[in-house]
């Protein structure tokens, strides 16, 4: 009884913890909001750092970074922190609108290589559910499917739809819970970067010059720098430091 | 007559034509030919203007080499001309040299002292041919013309390498990477070859360079120079500056020009009606060698390439404005080199302000043989907020030639203060989504907050925790199963099962009852919770157990024979106390039940320790 009130209690506290975070993460959000209209935008962006160090991140907070850092005409910070807000907010029109705003501005010397369709499919999939939906959804049918088992071996059932039900729901719970992991997987990891500032791409055929804003994919930390593709496909090594990982 | 219109029309073609004389004091020495037959002689004449006279101490011929001086007494001459109103005199010399062989000769420096000042001369090199090798000599008519019913005159002497060639100076023949590099090609014609009619003969061209073409006065006026004692008149055909683009050992090719002219040896009467008999000739220029030196390591970031000497001047055309309006940055970049390959310095303008792409004018010249001039750049600039800007200072980055090393040159600006708010984008600057046109939208206001650091689902506990409640649930499910089966089928576990609970709660009831002054329930309870313990857990029904049966099931049980004593004395003493005529006292019955309490524990864990 007595460590049943010790941790309703510390649940509480816990909870007005996070509200109280979460309150404050509110009010420097709309401060910095502010200060974008008002034209302040180095003191926006410092506003919008302070959020994030409250332990709290939104789509719309990424996406208003990414903006004051376009103001700034530092085009490589805006793109890294536009995709990052693409991950939260997925295919939201304004946030694509002002993407392909910046990255007109991207003076982007490479061809793209063609997305494979299953790539494509994918990032559709996981840009328009969050992990959380697939992880509820595939929750639900594991218990089902567990109760159905339950239910069969305290009854001892032999029906064949009971079987189908118990097998189904156990299936597709199981899926949905592989793909909740998988988009969880991707929303934590890497997705590349951008370049923060002009610099030389060192490869085997010799050195590329690459402009601030182009997109790259990270592949290692090497001794040599940082291993990246650029959009083309051509591998190579640049300096870590200039590298905005999303 | 004809002879004296032709005279008098030189005279006026020699007063038209004069050069300018200097009206300083020169001296000049002049030979009649620079290649001469080995039967014939070499005048030399030595010609001092810009001085009187009576100042001039009588000189003596020159010593010469592979030559023989004729007559040690010269043929003294004066000269007297008019140029724009000036009266200039000259006074000359002249003695005649016999070649002693064939090849080449010299005649040395002369000195000549005008009052208390000596003049020296420079060698001059004759060239003693073969007789047989220069032209026969004009026939004349008694009168000393030619008539129309002679032979046709002979073929007009020669024209030489030595009467008319190209010659280019160069401004120097080191230099580095994109360095200028000034090219003057002159032509050089003695006086009596009337050139005309000159033009390029041949491509020319300049590998491994940029060029720019330097400009050339409209109406040249050819100036007058002595070379190997041979006058000649030089004008500038072409003024070129050129800037390697390329490290290394670098060619430019000949200038080649073909031009009508005349021999200068020629006799203007050697003709039928006096026609002048003009030849074609083509001359090149020397091959032209540069060697082009890489630029020196070190250069700053900022540094693109620029190789000469200039100045930057950056300046805003207003400091205060509203949001919408425009401004311009202007950035002149002034100086000697390459002005047409100057690239833009790259200024960092806040991302306030919409930038478009600089206009670029360029003024050259190119009027004292180096390119010279100005390149501006101009960028518009628009802001689209209010605030106080500061464009950080514009740097250009140059290499020096002449101090070989690399010059940047900085210039501040003012702040620029924007005042006012942006106008909001009319629905004719809106996409159809309600967007700004070429600019972003830049808000969004609604924040469905998130971790900021994610952790993914296969790295957290609780994931796999709630993956596996079920699974234990099921397995739960499955023991309480078998559980409940076993109870059902297997009566001996299942009283063994029992045979604890029920013990308990027949002492809590043997509690209860002593409690409540009740001794018959008591001792019961009492017995029924020891003796039900071993039944259940014997497996036998332990009613209808005389005392003899009950110690030996205990005997098979392996439970110790003073155990077995203990237990029956104890259900003995309960009997006697539940069918006593007076009721035992309560301290009795305490003592009774903790006894009860001891050996229902001693017996549990005898009958543990024997079935284990």
């Amino acid at each position: 009884m007595r460590r049943g009130a010790l941790l309703l209690v510390a649940i509480a506290y816990i909870g007005l913890a996070n509200a109280q975070q979460l309150e404050d993460a509110l009010r420097l959000f709309d401060e910095a909001n502010g200060l974008v209209e008002s034209g302040a935008y180095a003191e926006a962006i410092v506003q919008y750092h302070a959020v994030l160090e409250t332990g709290f991140a939104s789509g719309a907070l990424y996406h208003n970074l990414a903006s004051a850092y376009f103001r700034l005409d530092e085009i490589g910070e805006a793109v890294r922190y536009y995709e990052r807000s693409r991950r939260l907010l997925g295919n939201d029109p304004q946030l694509l609108h002002n993407i392909q705003i910046v990255e007109a501005h991207v003076q982007n010397p490479f061809s793209e290589l063609p997305t494979p369709f299953w790539q494509a499919w994918w990032y559709t999939l996981f840009s328009q559910y969050s992990a959380w939906r697939f992880l509820i959804a595939g929750m639900c049918l594991y218990l089902i499917a567990c109760l159905l088992y339950a239910h069969h071996i305290w009854l001892q059932t032999r029906s064949n739809w009971h079987r189908r039900a118990r097998v189904g729901t156990l299936g597709i719970g199981l899926l949905l819970l592989l793909i909740a992991v998988l988009v969880s997987g991707e929303r934590s990891s890497i997705q590349g970067a951008a370049i923060l500032e002009p610099t030389t791409l060192v490869s085997e055929t010799g050195s590329i010059d690459v402009p601030e804003g182009v997109k790259v994919s990270f592949i290692e930390e090497t001794e040599l720098g940082a291993e990246v593709s650029l959009p083309n496909g051509v591998r190579g090594y640049v300096d870590a430091s200039v590298l905005g990982f999303f | 007559m004809r002879r004296a219109i032709l005279l008098i029309g030189l005279a006026s073609a020699c007063f038209v034509s004069l050069p300018r004389y200097s009206f300083s004091q020169t001296v000049s020495g002049l030979v009649s030919s620079p290649t001469i037959g080995a039967q014939e002689t070499v005048s030399y004449t030595l010609e001092i203007s810009g001085t009187n006279a009576s100042d001039i101490v009588d000189p003596g011929p020159p010593a010469a080499e592979g030559l023989t001086l004729v007559s040690p007494i010269a043929s003294r001459g004066t000269s007297m001309s008019i140029v724009n109103g000036r009266v200039s005199r000259s006074v000359s010399y002249t003695w005649h040299y016999r070649p002693e062989e064939e090849g080449s000769a010299r005649i040395l420096e002369a000195n000549v002292t005008i009052g208390d000042s000596t003049f020296h001369t420079s060698p001059v090199t004759v060239t003693v041919v073969p007789q047989a090798q220069r032209p026969t000599p004009q026939r004349r008519s008694l009168f000393g013309g030619f008539s129309l019913f002679d032979n046709p005159p002979d073929a007009p002497p020669e024209v030489t390498e030595q009467d008319i060639f190209i010659r280019a100076t160069q401004s120097d023949r080191e230099v580095y990477l994109n360095e200028q590099i000034a090219i003057d090609y002159k032509l050089y014609f003695r006086p009596g070859t009337m050139p005309r009619n000159s033009r390029q003969a041949d491509s020319w061209d300049a590998e491994g360079f940029w060029r720019e073409e330097l400009d050339l006065a409209a109406t040249p006026v050819p100036s007058l120079v002595v070379e190997n004692g041979i006058r000649y008149q030089v004008i500038s055909i072409r003024r070129i500056a050129v800037f390697p683009t390329r490290a290394g050992e670098l060619t430019i090719d000949p200038l080649k020009i073909s031009a009508e002219v005349q021999s200068p040896d020629a006799d203007p009467f050697n003709s039928p009606l006096f026609s002048q008999r003009y030849s074609t000739v083509e001359r090149a220029s020397p091959v032209i060698n540069i060697t082009s030196n890489p630029l020196p390591s070190g250069a700053p970031d900022e540094f693109r390439g620029a190789v000469g000497q200039y100045t930057l001047r950056a300046t805003l055309s207003r400091n205060t404005l509203e949001v919408g309006e425009a401004l311009q940055l202007t950035l002149v970049i002034e100086g000697t080199g390459n002005i047409a390959l100057i690239e833009a310095p790259q200024p960092e303008i806040p991302g306030i302000f919409e930038v478009y792409d600089p206009e670029v004018s360029i003024s050259k010249t190119g009027i004292d043989a180096l390119v010279r001039g100005n390149k501006t750049f101009t960028w518009l600039l628009i802001p689209r907020s209010n605030g106080t800007f500061q464009i950080p200072p514009i740097k250009f980055v140059y290499f020096d030639p002449s101090q070989a090393r690399y010059i940047v040159r900085t210039s501040n600006l003012d702040p620029i203060t924007v005042t006012g708010t942006a106008a909001t984008a009319s629905a004719t600057t809106v996409t159809a989504s309600g967007f700004p046109f070429d600019d972003i939208a830049v808000l969004k206001r609604d924040p469905q907050w998130v971790a900021a650091t994610h952790t993914p689902l296969h790295r957290g506990t609780w994931f796999y925790l709630l993956l596996l409640v079920p699974v234990l649930g099921i397995g739960v499910t499955v023991v309480l199963r078998r559980r409940t089966t076993r109870l059902a089928t297997d009566t001996a576990w299942a009283r063994n099962q029992r045979a604890h609970p029920l013990a308990r709660k027949h002492l809590k009831t043997a509690r209860k009852r002593l409690s409540e002054g009740d001794p018959d329930a008591f001792y019961a309870a009492l017995e029924q919770s020891v003796l039900g313990f071993v039944g259940n857990r014997l497996n036998v029904h332990e009613r209808g157990l005389t005392r003899a049966q009950l110690a030996d099931q205990l005997q098979k049980a392996g439970i110790r024979t003073e155990r077995q004593q203990e237990l029956i004395e104890f259900l003995d003493t309960c009997d006697a106390a539940r069918f006593a005529p007076t009721p035992p006292a309560n301290a009795l019955m305490e003592k009774h039940y903790a006894l009860g309490s001891r050996i229902l524990s001693t017996i549990a864990r005898e009958l543990e320790s024997v079935i284990l």
